[in-house]
């Protein structure tokens, strides 16, 4: 399986995360985050095909920072932004970084998993 | 000479036509030093006479014609500076002819020795309101006669129309300066309004830069508070779709626990939201003052 990466401030919305995961069948290999610089630095020496769900508002590195520093290193795993604001200026930004695939507004509910998860497998997770 | 003294007729035209040379000369004049020069010019062809001195009234002051051959000079000159006489001519206005001539009349122009005879004549004339005295002294050796007085009344008139007519014309230009000069200020001040105007618009931007910027300081605040409300919220919302699907012991023991310090959470973002909303009003409500 390949792996997931759970990169969120607040660890009860990594749990959330996990758990809606672990309904859809994924239990192994995630791994999760509340310090964005310290998930970055695993993030960096990822040999497989990863995928990362990213908080955007974090006090030691942004998303947005998070994206920036994978552009600037050349990494491009897939990448779900997941995220508690609305702000429809923060979605068009999203757009600037094609491999994220998809804007998710938390909180992150069984439906709005199960039709990611759909597109993921479409995707070849 | 003895034929024209004897042809009434033709005396009386060489007159007119002395009278209408000087009027026209005098016609054409602007200034009073023009109507000097018409006076030097023509006056003797009309008259006989050493002095003449006319005083026009023009308001509250007198204009000084003093005429001595060729020698004309002018002045404004008060009431009190009249001569006697003239002052109860101005009174009476009854004609005077008199072997008794005032010293000033003839001061530094010609002295009495050099007269035969001299007689003072002094007139006064009325017209639109404003009196004109003449007085004319004349001796044996250049007459003045009673039959001369109706061409001196006309050169009197000639004069009066004039003077008049300059005066208006002076203040007029007078006039029209200032309002020239009303005109400039009002223009002045229509630039000094201008710029007052124009100072109030800058403060009304100035002001309304400032609201615009406090409106979108709050905007802010405001999206960013949601923010944070949303944040525990939707964390709450996640767990609560969670406990749909897990059973009593993982609720119990995983879920609840998490559920609570969420509530809690968002407890404590939203009284810090509610504390920091009103400290900005308070702060808005003093830059107001």
């Amino acid at each position: 399986m390949n792996p997931i990466y759970l990169i969120d401030d607040q660890p009860i919305a990594n749990f959330i995360t996990r758990k809606l995961l672990e309904i859809e069948g994924y239990t192994q290999n995630i791994k999760d985050f509340t310090n964005p610089l310290e998930a970055f630095e695993i993030v960096e020496n990822e040999q497989d095909d990863a995928l990362i769900f990213l908080d955007l508002n974090m006090p030691e590195m942004s998303g947005w920072e998070f994206l920036e520093k994978m552009k600037s290193r050349g990494i491009f795993h897939r990448t779900v932004i997941l995220t508690s604001s609305t702000s429809e200026l923060d979605h068009e930004k999203a757009e600037n970084y094609p491999w994220v695939i998809e804007y998710v507004v938390k909180p992150l509910n069984k439906q709005k998993f199960t039709s990611l998860a759909n597109n993921l497998q479409q995707k070849q997770l | 000479m003895s034929s024209i003294k004897n042809n009434i007729a033709q005396h009386y035209r060489i007159t007119y036509e002395a009278y209408s040379k000087f009027a026209n000369g005098i016609n054409r004049c602007g200034t009073i030093p023009e109507v000097i020069e018409g006076l030097k010019l023509h006056l003797k062809y009309l008259l006989n006479f050493h002095v003449i001195k006319m005083l026009f009234q023009q308001e509250d002051q007198f204009l000084f014609l003093s005429i001595f051959r060729d020698n004309v000079s002018y002045s404004m000159i008060e009431e009190q500076s009249l001569l006697l006489y003239e002052q109860e001519l101005l009174k009476n206005g009854v004609p005077i002819k008199t072997f008794e001539i005032p010293q000033e009349i003839l001061k530094h122009k010609i002295k009495p020795s050099q007269l035969q005879n001299a007689e003072l004549w002094a007139w006064s004339f009325q017209k639109n309101e404003r009196k004109v005295l003449v007085s004319l002294v004349a001796d044996e050796l250049t007459p003045f006669a009673y039959g001369d007085v109706e061409i001196l009344k006309l050169v009197t008139d000639c004069l009066e129309a004039k003077f008049q007519e300059i005066f208006l014309k002076n203040k007029l230009a007078e006039r029209s300066t200032s309002l020239a000069r009303a005109y400039q200020t009002i223009k002045d001040q229509n630039g000094k309004i201008r710029e007052i105007v124009e100072n109030q618009k800058e403060i009304i931007e100035e002001r309304t830069r400032e609201i615009v910027k406090k409106n979108e300081k709050l905007l802010h605040i405001s999206a960013l508070n949601a923010h944070n409300v949303r944040e525990p919220l939707s964390r709450i919302q996640g767990i609560t779709q969670l406990l749909e699907v897990f059973d009593d012991k993982t609720c119990r023991e995983e879920l609840f626990p998490k559920l609570y310090s969420s509530v809690e959470e968002m407890d404590v973002v939203l009284k810090e939201v509610i504390e920091m909303a009103s400290h900005e009003l308070v702060k808005l409500k003093a830059e107001k003052v």
